[in-house]
C-alpha cells in the first residue's frame, strides 16, 4: 500500500468513526484500489455499521464494487453480535441463579443504550463487572458454562486484591467474556470504587429481560477510561465517548464529582481531547466543568505510565505498585509479579517459556538501573 | 390468518444495510431476511394485522395489494414457524 493509500484509509476511517456527530463534515472518498484494505480496517475497528450509515448518508463514497463486500462483512459482524448476546442472556440467567450482581460494560450496553440503532455499534466480546467478593464465584459459573480462563492468576488472591479482569473463552464458539473486578489495569483501576458503580447500576432491555449495566454517568466514565487507558488504541472507544456524552442522560455535577473522587479528572479530560484531535468531535459544553477540578501530580504521572513506550517497559506495573496502599500489600504485589506461580507462567509464555522468569525479573532491574543512571 | 402479528420478544435482531439478521434466544440458527422479508420484519416492530402489513408492502413496492397478499402471508407464516414472530389473537 502506498503512503497516499494509507493516509486515505486513515482519513476515511476517522470520518466514519465521527459520522453522525458534530465532527468532521463533508464527503470522503475511497478508491477501488484501497477498497479491500479499507474494509479490513473497518472490521478491525468494528465500524462497519457506521460505514454503511455514512455511505447511505452521503458522507462516505465507496466504489460500487465494494458495497456488497462491505454489506457482507457487516452481516457477519452483526450475526456475531447476536451470538454474543445469546451468551449474555445465558450468563444473566446463571448469574441471577447464583446471586451474582453484575453490570455489562461497553459492547451490548453501549449498542442498546447510547446508539440510536444497535446495528451501528458492533462488539466482539463481553465485558462484565462483578464485585470483588463474587469474582471467584463468577469464574466458577463461567467454568460450568464451558468457558476456560485464558491466563491463571499470578498468585492466589491476586485477582481480588490487584487484578483488573480475567479473560475467559468458550470452548465451543470461542466467545470471550472479560470478567472485571475493576475497569482498568493499574492505579486508576485501584483508585476507582467499582462497588459503588454496581450499587448505582441500572438495566437495559434485551429479549424482554432486564440486563445489568452502569448508570448513564458511570457509563460515560467507563468508556472514557477505556478510550484513554485501554490497549490497543482504537477509534470506536473515542466515538463511544462522544456518543455517550451526547445521548446519555449524564448527571454532569455527579460526573465531575465522581471523577475527582477517583482521581480521574485528567483521564476524562484527555478522553475528550483525544476525541477532538483524532475524530474532530468537540466535547459537549457540560464537560467543560471538568477543567475546574484540580489535578494532582500523582494523577498525571499515573496517566503517563499508560503511554505506549512506558507501558511496554512495565510502566503500568510500576505505577500500580505506587498506588497499592500499605507496605505489605506493595510487597505482595511485587512478589506476585516477580515470582508468579507455574500456571500463570505456562499460560503467559506458552511458546518459549525458557528464560521467561529471567525476562520478568529483568524489568524491575532495568527500572532500578534507569533510576540510578538518572540520579 | 385472522389475528395480528408482532416480532417475538425472544427474537434478537440487527439491521445489516437493507437486510436484517435475526436469531431466536436459545436457538443456534442465524436468519438473514432480505428484500420484502426485511421490510415485513421492520413493519412487525409494532403489532399489525395481515391486511395492514399487506397494504404497506404493496405501497412500498407499488403493486396492487391483492397481488402481494399471498406472499406476505407466506412470509409472516415462515417468521412465525421460525419463532421470530408470534400471532396474537
Amino acid at each position: 500500500m502506498t503512503t497516499d493509500g494509507a493516509a486515505m484509509i486513515e482519513r476515511a476511517t476517522r470520518a466514519v468513526a465521527a459520522f453522525g456527530t458534530a465532527g468532521r463534515a463533508g464527503t470522503v472518498e475511497v478508491d477501488t484500489e484501497e477498497g479491500a484494505a479499507f474494509e479490513r480496517r473497518l472490521v478491525r475497528e468494528k465500524l462497519t455499521g457506521l460505514a454503511i450509515a455514512a455511505s447511505v448518508g452521503g458522507a462516505l463514497r465507496l466504489p460500487p464494487s465494494r458495497i456488497d463486500p462491505l454489506l457482507g462483512r457487516h452481516r457477519r459482524a452483526m450475526a456475531w453480535c447476536l451470538m454474543v448476546e445469546q451468551r449474555l442472556l445465558q450468563l444473566d440467567d446463571r448469574f441471577r441463579r447464583a446471586g451474582i450482581d453484575y453490570a455489562v460494560l461497553k459492547g451490548p450496553a453501549m449498542a442498546h443504550v447510547a446508539y440510536p440503532d444497535p446495528s451501528l455499534r458492533a462488539f466482539g466480546d463481553l465485558d462484565i463487572l462483578v464485585r470483588g467478593g463474587s469474582f471467584r464465584d463468577a469464574c466458577a459459573v463461567l467454568r460450568e458454562m464451558g468457558f476456560r480462563r485464558r491466563l491463571a492468576e499470578p498468585r492466589p488472591r491476586f485477582d481480588e486484591r490487584f487484578g483488573k479482569a480475567a479473560a475467559h473463552k468458550h470452548a465451543g464458539d470461542s466467545i470471550e467474556v472479560d470478567l472485571h473486578r475493576t475497569l482498568v489495569l493499574g492505579p486508576f483501576g485501584l483508585w476507582l470504587d467499582p462497588g459503588a458503580m454496581l450499587d448505582r447500576a441500572t438495566s437495559f432491555e434485551l429479549a424482554g429481560r432486564g440486563i445489568g449495566r452502569l448508570d448513564d454517568t458511570d457509563m460515560l466514565i467507563s468508556v472514557a477510561m477505556h478510550a484513554v487507558l485501554g490497549w490497543p488504541r482504537r477509534l470506536l472507544p473515542l466515538r463511544d465517548v462522544a456518543q455517550a456524552a451526547r445521548s446519555l442522560e449524564v448527571d454532569w455535577p455527579a460526573f465531575v464529582q465522581r471523577a475527582a473522587d477517583s482521581r480521574l479528572t485528567a483521564v476524562l479530560l484527555h478522553a475528550f481531547a483525544l476525541s477532538t484531535t483524532t475524530l474532530g468531535i468537540e466535547p459537549v459544553a457540560e464537560a467543560a466543568a471538568l477543567s475546574a477540578s484540580p489535578i494532582a501530580r500523582r494523577e498525571l504521572l499515573a496517566l503517563e505510565s499508560y503511554a505506549h513506550r512506558q507501558r511496554g517497559r512495565g510502566g503500568t506495573a510500576l505505577s500500580t505498585l505506587r498506588a497499592v496502599p500499605g507496605v505489605r500489600e506493595k510487597a505482595a504485589y511485587a512478589r506476585a509479579l516477580a515470582f508468579p506461580q507455574r500456571g500463570f507462567m505456562r499460560d503467559r509464555y506458552r511458546a518459549g517459556a525458557r528464560g521467561a522468569h529471567r525476562h520478568r525479573l529483568a524489568i524491575p532491574a532495568r527500572w532500578a538501573l534507569r533510576r540510578a543512571t538518572r540520579t | 390468518m385472522t389475528g395480528s402479528f408482532v416480532r417475538a420478544t425472544r427474537a434478537l435482531h440487527r439491521n445489516a444495510g437493507p437486510d436484517v439478521v435475526a436469531m431466536v434466544v436459545g436457538e443456534p440458527e442465524v436468519h438473514v431476511l432480505s428484500g420484502p422479508a426485511a421490510q415485513i420484519w421492520r413493519l412487525l416492530a409494532e403489532e399489525g394485522r395481515i391486511e395492514d402489513v399487506t397494504d404497506e408492502v404493496a405501497r412500498v413496492y407499488q403493486r396492487p395489494a391483492e397481488e402481494v397478499r399471498a406472499s406476505v402471508e407466506d412470509c409472516v407464516r415462515t417468521l412465525v414457524d421460525r419463532r421470530l414472530a408470534e400471532e396474537r389473537p
